[in-house]
């Protein structure tokens, strides 16, 4: 089984799984599924909204993937290459569709869309964080296209600058424009939340 | 905006932390259905050629809007047999029935005289004996 440093391969052990992967390895794919599945559903979900359409999008990526892998050089992280993948897919789909951002009386956007909640260390527990979570996920539903992917690759992957950039096509410095306007948006409708919150207490 | 990107870079303020940690908190589990589906599929690629053509030809003939019209073509092309079978066998029957009669009625006229004159075959137009010559003989030398 390969080691992993914080979410991310070992150098060797990426490479060597990148080996498996362009000899069309299938269990090399699961391998890849394994570790990084988690984040392209995430980063589907989270762009598409829609659980079942997210994850015809990740099966997709995954047989894009075995198919290219050959000719992958391996000269961006594989992380970096599955989300692109994925990301360009979820772009291809909103363009076919119009985007579903929800309906505003939708108590639960989280569930319906098929995204759930890790307990956050140093949570203030005085904030009612359901409602907190929602409000903030109508709130990515307001952003563009753009800034609503760089938020889910930047700050929900957590990805690096530079991985998140090339993930989503674009230069760095575009990418930063992108996610400095997002935030922007983000962190208004949790001062007001916030406001709400203490004038209600 | 560059300055506060440059800031954002590591989410000074407490609101980013905030922000961030909102962000990071929520997350979706893989879906294992996702990878079965892939399996499955990449298994019915890698099948080789020929049985996935042969598999193709079975699998064309076994639909059912296949098999109902075989099924459909086998009945039309079977009553269209019968009705011709039907249609064809009594004209071929009065033909054989037709043919007989007019056999026995020149046998029968044959050898009865008086049927043969009925019938035309005899010479009975002057009603004397003939002299064994055909009519329209003159009887004079040839």
């Amino acid at each position: 089984m390969f080691g992993t440093r914080g979410g991310a391969l070992e150098p060797r052990t990426e490479s060597e799984l990148i080996e498996r992967l362009r000899r069309q390895d299938v269990d090399a794919l699961g391998e890849l599924f394994r570790l990084h599945g988690g984040a392209m559903t995430t980063l589907a979900r989270s762009l598409l909204r829609n659980p079942d359409a997210a994850d015809d999008v990740v099966e997709v990526a995954l047989l894009r993937i075995h198919k290219a892998a050959p000719g992958f050089r391996g000269t961006r992280g594989l992380k970096t290459w599955t989300m692109q993948i994925v990301a360009n897919l979820c772009r291809d789909e909103l363009r076919r569709r119009r985007f579903d951002g929800g309906r505003p009386e939708d108590l639960d956007p989280l569930a319906t869309r098929g995204l759930s909640v890790n307990p956050v260390a140093g949570w203030d527990e005085a904030l009612d964080r359901e409602k907190l979570l929602a409000e903030l996920e109508r709130a990515i539903d307001t952003l563009t296209d753009d800034q609503r992917e760089a938020v889910i690759l930047r700050d929900r992957l957590g990805l690096s600058y530079e991985e998140a950039a090339e993930a989503a096509g674009v230069t760095v410095e575009v990418f930063k424009a992108r996610l400095f306007r997002a935030r922007q948006g983000l962190k208004q409708i949790l001062r007001a939340e916030r406001r709400e919150h203490e004038e209600t207490t | 905006v560059n300055d506060s990107m440059d800031l954002d870079d590591e989410l000074e303020s407490a609101g980013d932390r905030r922000l961030g940690a909102l962000l990071r908190s929520v997350h979706a589990p893989a879906n294992p259905a996702v990878w079965q589906r892939v399996r499955t599929r990449l298994a019915a690629a890698e099948a080789p050629a020929r049985v996935r053509g042969l598999d193709a030809v079975l699998a064309w003939f076994t639909r059912p809007a296949a098999l109902a019209a075989a099924s459909a073509a086998l009945v039309v092309a079977l009553g269209t047999g019968w009705s011709l079978r039907d249609a064809l066998a009594p004209a071929a029957d009065a033909e054989v029935e037709f043919v007989a009669t007019e056999s026995a009625s020149l046998i029968e006229s044959l050898l009865d005289p008086a049927a043969a004159t009925a019938a035309g075959l005899e010479d009975g137009g002057d009603g004397g004996e003939t002299d064994g010559a055909a009519p329209g003989d003159s009887g004079g030398p040839s």
